[in-house]
């Protein structure tokens, strides 16, 4: 590793820590959205691969740190992960308690991503000898991830009896831009494809604007009233064992420790399991809410972390609902980067491990820091200036961007259709990992059909 | 819809609030903008595309953000 590598990766860290320091605290930025987009510039501009690594990395541990903000001090959710937290963290700020709150939120995600860093490149060095005898059965491993994310799921037969169709709506689609000679059968469309189901919620709720009845039941006579908890200076420590009590300390390290194992299982899913359970450990609703809160940013951290690290490090393919989704330009952004050549090929374990610790630690060191001594006065700001308007905008025009450098205008309207079905279906109760799951299990399980 | 572009109508979409006319607006200007700026990329330019188009997109963000106002009450409250 020469002087102008390192320069680079820490510049590199740094440029992902003020980004993504910005766009946590915006509410409503829905991961997928925004790191896949930027992940993928990055590859394609060729950049050094452990520099891309050491991006990545950073955004990650930044945005899961900063998207808790929001939430606790607002009540809207950072991102997809916070939305689980948005019960506990109103009934604390209601409690006059946001300003505790974000403290012990962020002390949990440090203890986390402690925990997480090395238990993940722990797991994946014991992982990766098996890993030529797991690959042959990817395919298999994807079609069992929808199935078995279908039946852990709240919609579990609706979940099971999505996964065929929404298999045939991606290989039709692909198939159809194969047939017309629009792009060449060698290429498998899959970015605007994961970003069409992303957005897929959103989507639905626009279409939704279009309808009377539906319309109506969105209106609302006026602004929406936020509370904000006068800012209090109690807390004035640094050092997350001071910060949380015991019980919040054990709830956090555990559920870290926990979902590190699980690292094949949908975060959010993950979030809310734990986080019920962890819940139950006091009586005192506000405690429990302190508890539960806690335990949920930590694993906002830990399921990101171990969900990259370890299919990146030990196998090479995305076998993890982060790695098929924010993190898949690590794996498959034509022509720089493919299945069977990645990060995981091109980048040795040592040099992996290096970059991974060295990208958390300052990561959370400047984002942690930053938390503590802005959060209140940041999180005013972007409520006052930023338009949600404007970041709705924002995602519809990304969303139309990558559809149309995939396969053109008409993939468009693709996009469109996927993110109205799969729009739906979210709705109805069919999560994002088997949505996922299902667009990497498609080809095959088409192949199965016939 | 003719109602929707006359009126000023207040939805709450995605956890919060927003004015409908001005959603229009800031979809149409970002897209514009993104889509102005992906053109410059020499054709085939996957990365340059990209990079244009996400530069785009920032700037309509941004000129979004200046002209519309955010649809919240804030009550810093002293407890």
């Amino acid at each position: 590793m020469d002087t102008i590598l390192i320069i680079q990766m820490l510049a590199a860290i740094l440029i992902a820590a003020a980004i993504y320091i910005f766009i946590g605290f915006i509410p409503g930025t829905d991961e997928t959205s925004v790191l896949l987009p930027v992940t993928l510039v990055i590859v394609l501009a060729q950049v050094q691969p452990m520099v891309v690594l050491a991006f990545f990395i950073s955004a990650i541990v930044t945005l899961n740190f900063t998207n808790a903000m929001p939430t606790a001090l607002a009540g809207l959710p950072g991102g997809v992960l916070s939305s689980p937290m948005i019960e506990n963290a109103i009934h604390l700020k209601n409690q006059g308690m946001a300003a505790m709150t974000i403290k012990k939120m962020a002390a949990g995600g440090l203890i986390s991503v402690a925990i997480s860093v090395p238990l993940s490149l722990l797991l994946a060095n014991l992982l990766a000898p098996y890993a030529t005898s797991i690959t042959p059965y990817a395919r298999y491993l994807f079609i069992g991830g929808a199935i078995f994310l279908s039946l852990t799921s709240k919609a579990r037969t609706l979940s099971l009896l999505s996964i065929l169709p929404l298999a045939i709506l991606f290989q039709s689609l692909r198939h159809l831009y194969w047939g017309i000679g629009l792009i060449p059968t060698n290429v498998n469309i899959t970015t605007s494809f994961f970003l069409a189901i992303t957005i897929g919620p959103l989507v639905h709720s626009l279409f939704s604007l279009l309808n009377k009845n539906a319309y109506s039941q969105m209106q609302v006579s006026d602004y929406k009233t936020i509370k904000l908890n006068k800012h209090d200076e109690k807390i004035k420590t640094l050092n997350p064992f001071k910060i949380l009590t015991k019980k919040e300390l054990q709830s956090a390290s555990l559920s870290a420790l926990i979902t590190n194992f699980l690292f094949v299982l949908s975060p959010v899913g993950l979030i809310i399991l734990i986080g019920e359970l962890v819940a139950k450990r006091s009586k005192d609703v506000t405690e429990s809410a302190q508890i539960s809160i806690v335990a949920k940013a930590a694993m906002a951290q830990s399921t990101y972390l171990s969900q990259i690290i370890i299919p990146l490090l030990a196998l090479g393919i995305p076998l993890s609902p982060v790695a098929i989704g924010p993190g898949s330009a690590l794996f498959n952004a034509p022509p720089i980067l493919t299945l069977e050549n990645n990060l995981h090929h091109i980048l040795s374990s040592s040099h992996f491990v290096i970059v991974v610790i060295f990208a958390a630690v300052i990561a959370s060191a400047i984002t942690y820091t930053f938390i503590s001594r802005f959060a209140n006065s940041f999180t005013n700001f972007i409520l006052k200036r930023i338009p949600h308007e404007a970041v709705l905008g924002l995602f519809v025009a990304f969303i139309l961007l990558l559809a149309y450098m995939d396969a053109g205008l008409i993939n468009i309207f693709g996009v469109l259709l996927i993110a109205l079905i799969s729009g739906t279906l979210n709705k109805l109760g069919v999560n994002y990992g088997v949505q996922f799951m299902s667009l990497y299990a498609a080809p095959f399980l088409v192949q199965y059909l016939l | 819809m003719r109602k929707f572009l006359k009126e000023k109508q207040f939805i709450e979409i995605w956890g919060d609030v927003v004015e409908s006319r001005h959603l229009l607006i800031s979809m149409i200007i970002t897209t514009v903008t993104t889509f102005s700026l992906f053109s410059f990329a020499p054709k085939g330019d996957r990365p340059m595309g990209l990079l244009l188009g996400l530069t785009g997109a920032v700037i309509g963000f941004l000129i979004s953000v200046f002209l519309i106002k955010p649809k919240r009450h804030l009550i810093v409250e002293d407890k």
